[in-house]
């Protein structure tokens, strides 16, 4: 048979990385601690090299306890000194196989493997193998027994998606990002904030003392100034920064379709430095979605997760934000039709667009009252005129609430096509999900006290791909009914009431 | 895509058990008697206190002790009158819930597994929870308050029906 009939180990040169890995995880208390002793007294010079050799050896248990095999019908994984433990896998449970491989391993030569079963209690994970192993053992997972795979022609690919670099264009654009960056920036301005003297140098700045007047005034005079410098230099230093971020994550993208043990799997290998790969059986794909935020939206663009069942995470991504058209493609082509993504949704009538209206108005008189009720503490408290808060804020919330509202109005939607459920739903980031009706396990239509009286109700489809669920919200409750009977006739029709009239 | 011609759910055909509108006010009873008792001692220290203060807690604690009352009074009813289910050989309706109300429709051929509970509570009234689950953690659906002997009969008759539908459940 082939040469993973026996036992075998990870590859020696992972004793190399988990090292540093150790280390890494353990090295800033290990050196803290060292410090903190040294300080008291006790040599350093015994206690450092120590502390490496244990890590060093640490590392080294994972190699001299890890054993694999791969059988015939059977994955099977030994570990453990005291506690031997082995995981064995059936073949045709594997779901999936995801390589990654950081710029260690990639200097070494070798990559981490972890294996999804369809358990929810995670993955098999080797670190780390060398690439060929890897690559060897993937397709013994996934594509064929082993020793077919032995001097049998690379299986036949074909290319979904390739990167291509003009899509660095949206990465800007994705506000998501920017959040995250501004919080951490904010979270490093408070701590350089506390380093800096609390008075300013007011002559310095051509101030008189004694002219500002307290924290108020100061963020009056500057606030704007500040304002205006703080949104340039994060500009200024978020596009290249989205931009380095997204080519370092992406580059190399590459979604292929290849020929696998039981039909078709998916392959989608990116990064640039940090190399991933992920496979995935595409008979355990039930549905897609393609999420527009405001931005990309407007600039064209679009971004395509997948809704699987059995991985890790059920709703892997396949392409980061890119065309519209390349999404929609390669959409079409994994769905296996085009109408999912493409076809005309079906609106939810003028009653969810009054709600959201009247909700817009009823929190913004919520508001204007808080606002008004604290102006007048304000006033009589401390004589200060806030009467201009509540002016200026409420009607711009007002305002801003209704666009809101207006367009999530316009984004609800909803279709059956001719395998999936389709729900539309987002006011600034639109996400149109596709759930093939045959992966739907069950229905629940909710009504709250407040649908009863506008003859609303949310539609779930349960189903045990993606988030588990898929909500057709806000829906006259008949076409609620009508949706999951169109999708689901055979589950629905006995329920359903005698046509009336 | 065109509008879809309206549909209704018919009301599934069989009611809860009548014991469980008792279950269901005592179990409330015991759940208000917490916010009874903390009103009772609140009011009983606001009367050492000042003036503002005690009528403060006075009508905090009225306002607590009210707001548990529709769920001793009207909501069993409600409950019990809402509260009903439908097994065909294809799937189970269930519909349930007093403000909100919910219809849940699984088909037996995606159910995992069919479970019955009963607490100590319901032993005394001789009520059972039927539950059946399916693939998605969203997809749990529960029959609550069976009659003992009608939820052990149902129990036995979905599993032989999920039993005979041998289809992925996922």
């Amino acid at each position: 048979m082939s040469e993973y009939d026996g036992w075998r180990r990870l590859d020696v040169r992972s004793v190399l990385t988990a090292p540093v890995t150790v280390i890494r995880q353990a090295g800033v208390p290990a050196i803290a601690g060292l410090v903190g002793l040294a300080s008291t007294g006790v040599g350093a010079l015994v206690l450092l090299p120590a502390a490496l050799g244990a890590a060093v050896l640490v590392g080294l248990l994972p190699w001299l306890t890890t054993e694999f095999r791969v059988t015939a019908t059977h994955l099977e994984v030994r570990r453990g000194i005291l506690n031997r433990s082995t995981v064995t896998a059936r073949l045709d449970r594997v779901r999936g196989v995801q390589l990654e491989a950081n710029l260690l391993h990639r200097v070494l030569g070798l990559t981490k493997v972890a294996v999804g079963t369809g358990v929810d209690e995670g993955q098999i994970e080797l670190n780390a193998l060398s690439v060929a192993d890897a690559e060897a053992l993937r397709r013994a997972l996934l594509h064929a027994a082993p020793d077919a795979t032995v001097g049998a022609a690379a299986p036949e690919v074909t290319e979904l998606a390739r990167l291509d670099w003009s899509w660095l264009r949206f990465a800007p654009l994705n506000l998501r990002n920017l959040l995250i960056v501004v919080a951490a920036l904010a979270a490093l301005a408070s701590q350089v904030g506390e380093l800096l003297p609390v008075t300013p140098d007011l002559p310095a700045l051509g101030i008189e003392d004694g002219e500002i007047d307290g924290v108020w005034d100061l963020v009056t005079r500057f606030g704007l100034l500040a304002l205006a410098g703080a949104l340039l230099g994060t500009l200024a230093l978020w596009v290249p920064a989205a931009c380095l971020g997204f080519a370092v994550r992406w580059g190399g993208l590459r979604v292929t379709r290849e020929p696998g043990r039981d039909g078709t799997t998916l392959r989608r290998t990116f990064g640039l430095l940090t190399q991933r790969e992920a496979t995935v059986e595409e008979a355990k794909v039930r549905g897609a979605v393609v999420t527009t935020p405001l931005l990309v939206g407007v600039a064209g663009g679009a971004e395509l997760a997948l809704l699987a069942t059995g991985l890790d995470d059920n709703e892997p991504d396949v392409l980061p934000t890119a065309p519209r058209a390349t999404a929609l493609v390669v959409a079409a082509d994994v769905l296996g039709e085009r109408d999912a993504m493409e076809a005309p949704l079906t609106g939810h009538g003028p009653r969810p667009r009054r709600r959201y209206h009247v909700r817009n108005a009823l929190t913004s008189l919520l508001l204007a009252a808080l606002l008004l009720v604290t102006a007048a503490a304000a006033e009589r408290s401390w004589d200060v005129a806030l009467w201009w808060v509540p002016a200026i804020v409420v009607p711009c919330w007002l305002a801003l609430g209704g666009v809101v509202a207006e367009l999530r109005w316009r984004r609800l939607g909803h279709a059956v096509t001719q395998r999936y459920l389709v729900s539309r739903v987002g006011a600034f980031t639109t996400r149109r999900a596709a759930l093939e009706a045959d992966a739907i396990v069950g229905w629940r239509v909710r009504q709250t006290l407040w649908d009863r009286r506008l003859g609303l109700a949310t539609l779930t489809a349960t189903t045990a791909a993606g988030p588990e669920h898929l909500d057709v919200p806000d829906l006259p409750l008949e076409e609620a009914v009508a949706l999951a009977a169109r999708a689901t006739p055979r589950t629905v029709a006995p329920f359903l009431a005698p046509p009336a009239g | 895509m065109t509008a879809l011609p309206p549909h209704r759910l018919r009301e599934p055909a069989h009611r809860v058990s009548d014991k469980a509108p008792s279950y269901w006010r005592l179990t409330a009873v015991l759940n208000a008697a917490v916010v009874w008792i903390a009103a009772v001692v609140a009011v009983v220290v606001a009367l050492f206190l000042t003036d503002g203060w005690r009528a403060l807690v006075i009508v905090v604690a009225a306002v607590a002790v009210l707001a548990t009352l529709p769920w001793v009074t009207v909501a069993p009813g409600i409950r019990h009158r809402v509260h009903r289910w439908d097994v065909t050989d294809i799937a189970v309706h269930v519909r349930h819930g007093w403000l909100t109300r919910v219809d849940e429709i699984v088909p037996l051929s995606r159910v995992q597994t069919v479970d019955s509970t009963q607490g100590p509570l319901m032993r005394l009234f001789g009520l059972r929870t039927v539950t059946v689950q399916t693939a998605s953690a969203a997809g749990t659906v529960a029959i609550a308050c069976l009659d003992d002997p009608v939820a052990q009969d149902l129990v036995a008759r979905l599993v032989a029906i999920t039993a005979a539908t041998p289809e992925d459940a996922t």
